[in-house]
């Protein structure tokens, strides 16, 4: 290690090794990654009988199997035989779950199928203990209102209550359907970033990265919104310049921090068009919910969430994001949208645009963040000097639950106060 | 900043080198015979060479960083499409990584102008080879031709290959040949992707 774990952060400062040593990453996994839950799927994903998904929990490939009895499972992806993947291809159905390298089958439960040539067995323990040749099961696997989470810590707080009240976000993008019902759309983008994993987690409520990041894509949305040919290109040209909120705007927008890391941020883009389709979608939930249901679950009104350590969500716009934490100085972020079942097509198309504006790769405004979470990796390369600081509207009590805004690193702390308390903790 | 502006850059984009400045004039076939009626010259359905010498035009105005000249290409109802799924149908049948109009063209080529685009704070360059040129359909007045390519960034000491195919259409107006839409089908589409500042 670089330095003591005790002079990793405290009180608004961290040290550079947090973000940049090797060992700080490999324990990470350990106490951190290993023992959270993680986002591992979306039920819509696997939605037969037979259906399986290729996931990932932290760097150990699983799989999701929905068997018969409607219920899905989640597996180590190996076959207990030498070990090869079960699944290679992203996403299938099946009726046996089968290894390509020698043929050893299994039911979407898990249990052992069938070897070829089993009598070669004969005398090992698999004979009398067929049963315990199954795939392994993940140490802990839950569902969220849909959104699959896994463990590979054997015990710890169960889902629900490891949530704690950030799950609104997740609840708010279920019942923005009419039908109460959302479903993965279309394929998922993966972006690779030259930055520790933090530094992108540490940016998501930070009002104050917006005028200086991306002064260019707002200066150009500008003019682009003036000069927008049709409804969907204002929009577009909206979106990025809504990063252009002065300070002043950005310390009325509302951060709320929770327990466990997680914190979300409320407004931010005006997200209730007065449009014709608009009326149509809230029209639609309205046969459900009532008005005062529309209000409650529109009002809810989150630009963003983070679930911490690995997940963040954007309910207004039906997306999620998956951090993938590759090496020290490398994340991999994928990203998903939902589609809202039973609402009229214009939300979607809306959802597209945001979408093909936002979380592609070739996105004007990532662009300029992600080439500023690389400059603070390189930055903090300069091995001399050690500190960073968090500081903006510091207090002195724990930054855990509470409430500050878009101008403060109060997030931040929260995140590596948690952190600090995980990495901490032997096992 | 590093990427070259539009002026002076490059002559023959300018239409004032060696170059035939005409080449993306609308023109008859030579080899199409036939007299033109009076008062207009007959259009007729282009050769594949015209075409790909649209493409290569196309192209070298995006690597020599002649954003500006190179949005003159596209007409205005025009698009810039580039598939996040291999063999993906329409823009509305799954997201995309590009689906831009001249309109946000304009805007993703204003921000790589403005000085203070931090992504393009390193040197950004470009270089490609087409080649594969097919001419799909030909019209008087649209085709559709598709070539293959390989282009190289360079961006802040790093290289990285992109290949596909490139499929134009293209609509004949008064100014000459434009882009209906080009859409960009990467190999590697679908794969995890760092930042894409470039203009494919």
């Amino acid at each position: 290690m670089e330095t003591a774990m005790a002079n990793w952060y405290e009180a608004g400062r961290a040290h550079a090794s947090v973000y940049r040593d090797p060992e700080v990453f490999a324990l990470e996994r350990e106490r951190l990654f290993k023992v959270a839950w993680i986002y591992v799927g979306h039920e819509s994903q696997v939605e037969r009988p037979g259906d399986y998904l290729r996931s990932e929990l932290v760097d150990e490939p699983i799989l999701l199997v929905r068997g018969a009895d409607g219920e899905v499972r989640g597996f180590f992806n190996r076959c207990p035989h030498r070990g090869a993947l079960i699944a290679r291809e992203a996403r299938g159905n099946a009726k046996l779950l089968q290894c390509a390298y020698h043929g050893w089958s299994f039911r979407h439960d898990g249990a052992l199928q069938s070897i070829p040539y089993e009598e070669g067995y004969a005398g090992t323990d698999l004979g009398g203990q067929r049963e315990a040749w199954g795939l392994t099961p993940l140490p802990r696997f839950a569902s969220y209102r849909g959104f699959l989470f896994a463990s590979l810590a054997a015990e710890g707080p169960d889902l629900e209550s490891y949530l704690g009240p950030v799950a609104i976000n997740l609840d708010n993008m279920v019942e923005r359907s009419p039908l109460g019902k959302i479903a993965v759309w279309g394929s998922r983008f993966s972006i690779v970033k030259r930055n520790n994993w933090k530094v992108y987690l540490e940016n998501l409520h930070d009002g104050a990265h917006a005028l200086p990041t991306h002064v260019s894509s707002i200066r150009a949305a500008q003019q682009a919104i003036e000069q927008a040919p049709d409804e969907w290109t204002r929009l577009r040209a909206y979106i990025m310049a809504a990063n252009a909120q002065s300070p002043k705007d950005m310390a009325q927008l509302p951060v709320q921090c929770y327990p466990n890391g997680h914190s979300d941020m409320s407004a931010f883009r005006k997200t209730r068009p007065d449009t014709p389709g608009q009326r149509e979608y809230e029209e639609a939930l309205a046969r459900r919910y009532g008005h005062d249901g529309v209000e409650r679950i529109l009002g809810v009104d989150r630009n963003n969430a983070i679930i911490y350590p690995t997940l963040t969500v954007q309910p207004n716009w039906m997306q999620l994001r998956l951090l993938v934490p590759l090496d020290v100085e490398t994340t991999r972020v994928d990203i998903w949208i939902f589609k809202i079942l039973g609402a009229p097509e214009w939300i979607q198309q809306r959802i597209r645009a945001f979408t093909n504006t936002i979380h592609t790769p070739g996105s004007l405004v990532r662009a300029d963040d992600l080439e500023n979470f690389e400059r603070v990796q390189l930055g903090l390369r300069a091995r001399s000097v050690s500190g960073i600081n968090v500081l903006r509207e510091f207090t002195a009590e724990p930054a855990g639950p509470g409430p500050s805004t878009a101008m403060s690193e109060r997030y931040v702390r929260n995140q590596l106060e948690t952190w600090m308390r995980y990495m901490k903790e032997e096992r | 900043m590093t990427m070259p502006t539009n002026q002076g850059v490059n002559p023959v984009l300018q239409g004032g080198g060696e170059r035939d400045s005409r080449s993306l004039e609308p023109k008859a076939n030579p080899k199409g015979g036939g007299a033109a009626p009076a008062g207009r010259p007959e259009l007729l359905t282009p050769t594949l060479a015209e075409l790909a010498d649209f493409v290569v035009e196309e192209c070298e105005r995006l690597d020599e960083g002649a954003y500006e000249s190179w949005l003159e290409l596209f007409a205005e109802d025009g698009l810039y499409w580039v598939p996040l799924a291999h063999g993906q149908e329409s823009p509305d049948s799954d997201h995309s990584l590009f689906s831009e109009n001249p309109a946000l063209l304009r805007m993703r080529v204003a921000r790589l102008r403005h000085p203070a685009a931090h992504g393009m704070a390193g040197p950004l360059r470009t270089s490609r080879v087409v080649g594969g040129f097919r001419l799909l359909e030909a019209g008087s007045e649209t085709a559709r031709v598709s070539a293959r390519f390989v282009l190289v960034e360079y961006e802040n000491e790093r290289e990285r290959l992109f290949a596909g195919k490139y499929t134009y259409d293209l609509r004949r107006m008064a100014a000459g040949w434009r882009i209906a839409r080009k859409r960009v089908d990467l190999i590697n589409c679908d794969a995890p992707l760092a930042s894409i500042q470039i203009l494919l």
